[in-house]
């Protein structure tokens, strides 16, 4: 297995703008990377990259310390798995694994055993006969993984390999791809768009937008700690509340104020804001961040009281979604499933200030994101 | 009501469909019909065309008194070459055409679909005068050489090469394979029934070539059919029988072929959406 080191790769097709932008970055040994963002965000560009399918504009592109950026894709020792499968049609599925082993002059008897034990650990012995179109999408998918692990390469490469797949499935396969990455003790990087694959399968999330890297950490860091408010709007389902606003110092305390809404800054944050009194920010929070019943909580220290009319209930069985509209915004609460709460109803919200996040209104960096930083560290 | 009159309008169309086959069958009738008579029914039967008197002896005389069986084995031996000389160079400048990105690509590109519209008539001379300077007048070699890059063969090839996803080329590069590999183990397997299709459309393209052997070829032994026909035509006197009986022998191995791989030859014309 193997490392890699993006060292300022940048990415331009003819004369337009770049499409990835000074991406710097270097992936451990045996390290799940998954790159995530919108699509046209440049993470599939940077996966073809690696692979050797486009050439890197500037910079350097290293695997195992190997500059590799006038490498064929042949001599990289990688595997792709791509979104559309890409099994060679004409091929049964024995020879679509064995194909790669055949070019590479593998002796014939340790092409077998190699095709048949990967056969074993994809469970797709029985298909090995049979042609890709005659196999269901799943085990297409098997295959495709298949033909990239058998060659045992240094890197595997994954293109977004799950959204072929209907949803069920798709859960199944993020847990196979997991534990055959810590089975196989590799190196993946991986592309997708659903942030739910890349927060269950990451080591580490690299969050991509319009060419430019917006953060690189691991998951847990990624959503209590974001970056910026792209990542922070980007990660988490329903995604962050967002609301405009100012910061006011009054009789020593600090409050986040708009038109009708003045909340107590708590007091862990309170040092972070200090330098943004009478400056717009943006104030964020999570919807499980909010509350209907105080007993749900733990400590109620940090607890800001709010009174809201309920525009909109979306119940998903388990739990069920609040919408409300703060001074024009709309703010979504997450709620354990409650057949009492009905639409238009009056309810309290307690807010927990501790778990706000705060955004520098321009540029929509992190206020918090240093000093959270430092305190995992 | 509209059952019945669904019922009338597709009378209307079968009755249609086989006058125009009827139509376009006579001269084949018309052929094989000559070949068959006795001489003496041949300019005085009128128009009535089925033979009244059968004969096998412009057959005999085809065969016995001309070098038919030669000129068999040289327009099979021309056709085959130029076929799959034509296949090869197609497969190589269509996989190029669709899969590099080079520059200039797509006024070379024009080039080759120019190659289809410039007729024939109008490059013989010069073509003539470069097989001369490399002495290939009146040799097979003259006959095929200038012709083995067939745009035709090349743009059909590159539209179905653009049918094939990216992905599986690419996968290719990344299991080892270089562009020619590519070629052969992915995009030369996907490509078969496409093959055999334009395969037959340009055997019989080249099986009826007149124009260029013609001018090439000088010796009778040369010779290919479609300008043998011309062995039994004298001086004021064309003798209908033998040339009728040549022109139904030559057909043969064509309509072999075309029996063979019926189902494919029409698939190309329809996928092709151009007429041979």
């Amino acid at each position: 297995m193997a490392s890699l080191m993006f060292d300022h790769v940048k990415k331009r097709y003819g004369n337009s703008e770049l499409t990835v932008k000074d991406f710097h970055l270097e992936v451990k040994d045996k390290e799940f990377l998954v790159l995530v963002g919108p699509s046209g965000c440049g993470k599939s560009t940077t996966l073809r990259m690696i692979a050797g399918l486009e050439d890197i504009t500037e910079g350097s592109l290293y695997i195992d310390e190997t500059l590799v950026n006038d490498v064929n894709p042949k001599d990289r020792d990688i595997a792709m798995v791509f979104q559309n499968y890409a099994l060679y049609p004409h091929m049964t599925v024995y020879k679509n694994l064995a194909f790669g082993l055949k070019l590479a002059k593998e002796p014939k008897e340790k092409i077998d055993v190699m095709v048949k034990e990967t056969a074993k650990i994809l469970e797709i012995e029985h298909l090995l006969g049979r042609k890709p179109k005659a196999l269901s999408g799943g085990q297409r998918q098997r295959v495709a993984l298949g033909r990239a692990i058998v060659r045992n390469p240094k890197v595997f490469l994954m293109d977004e390999p799950l959204s072929n797949l209907d949803s069920k499935l798709r859960v199944q396969m993020r847990t196979e791809i997991t534990k055959l990455h810590k089975r196989l003790g590799a190196t993946i990087v991986y592309v997708t768009h659903d942030q739910t694959e890349a927060m269950t399968m990451g080591d580490r999330i690299v969050i991509m937008n319009e060419g430019v890297v917006q953060q690189v950490a691991s998951p847990d860091v990624i959503y209590n700690n974001p970056a910026n408010k792209y990542v922070a709007g980007f990660i988490g389902s329903p995604s962050m509340n967002f609301i405009n606003g100012r910061v006011i110092e009054k009789q020593g305390n600090i409050y986040f104020t708009t038109d009708n809404i003045k909340l107590p800054i708590s007091k862990d944050n309170t040092n972070d804001l200090k330098n943004y009194i009478n400056q717009e920010i943006t104030f964020g929070i999570r919807p499980e961040d909010i509350y209907t019943d105080i007993k749900q909580v733990d400590t109620n220290e940090s607890l800001v009281k709010y009174t809201a009319k309920i525009e909109s209930i979306e119940n998903t069985g388990s739990e069920m979604f609040l919408y409300f509209s703060v001074d024009g915004e709309p703010l979504t609460v997450r709620n354990k499933s409650n057949p009492n709460i009905k639409v238009e109803q009056k309810i309290t919200l307690y807010v927990d200030m501790n778990k706000a996040h705060f955004f520098e209104k321009e540029s929509g960096t992190s206020i918090k994101y240093d000093r959270l930083l430092t305190d995992n560290e | 009501m509209e059952i019945k009159s669904n019922k009338y309008r597709l009378y209307f169309k079968h009755i249609l469909i086989i006058s125009i086959i009827f139509i376009m069958l006579i001269p084949f009738l018309w052929m094989l019909s000559t070949s068959l008579k006795d001489p003496k029914d041949i300019l005085g039967g009128g128009i009535w065309f089925f033979p009244t008197s059968f004969t096998l002896e412009h057959y005999i005389r085809a065969i016995n008194e001309t070098l038919f069986l030669t000129w068999l084995k040289n327009s099979t031996i021309i056709a085959t070459i130029l076929t799959i000389g034509q296949i090869i160079v197609a497969f190589l400048a269509a996989y190029a055409f669709s899969n590099f990105n080079f520059r200039g690509r797509e006024i070379l590109f024009y080039f080759v679909l120019a190659t289809m519209i410039i007729p024939e008539q109008a490059i013989m001379i010069p073509q003539f005068i470069t097989i001369n300077n490399f002495d290939w007048v009146n040799t097979f070699t003259g006959v095929i050489v200038p012709n083995l890059a067939s745009g035709y063969a090349i743009f059909l090839m590159r539209q179905r090469f653009l049918e094939i996803p990216k992905e599986l080329s690419e996968a290719a590069s990344i299991d080892g394979c270089g562009p020619l590999r590519t070629l052969w183990h992915i995009y030369v397997p996907a490509s078969i029934p496409f093959l055999s299709a334009i395969g037959v459309l340009l055997f019989v393209s080249h099986w009826n070539d007149y124009n260029w052997p013609l001018l090439v070829l000088m010796q009778e032994e040369k010779m290919t059919l479609p300008i043998a026909f011309s062995s039994f035509q004298h001086e004021g006197l064309v003798e209908w029988g033998p040339t009728m009986a040549i022109a139904t022998l030559s057909m043969i191995p064509v309509l072999i072929i075309y029996l063979v791989l019926q189902k494919k030859f029409v698939e190309g014309f329809t996928n092709s959406g151009l007429k041979g």
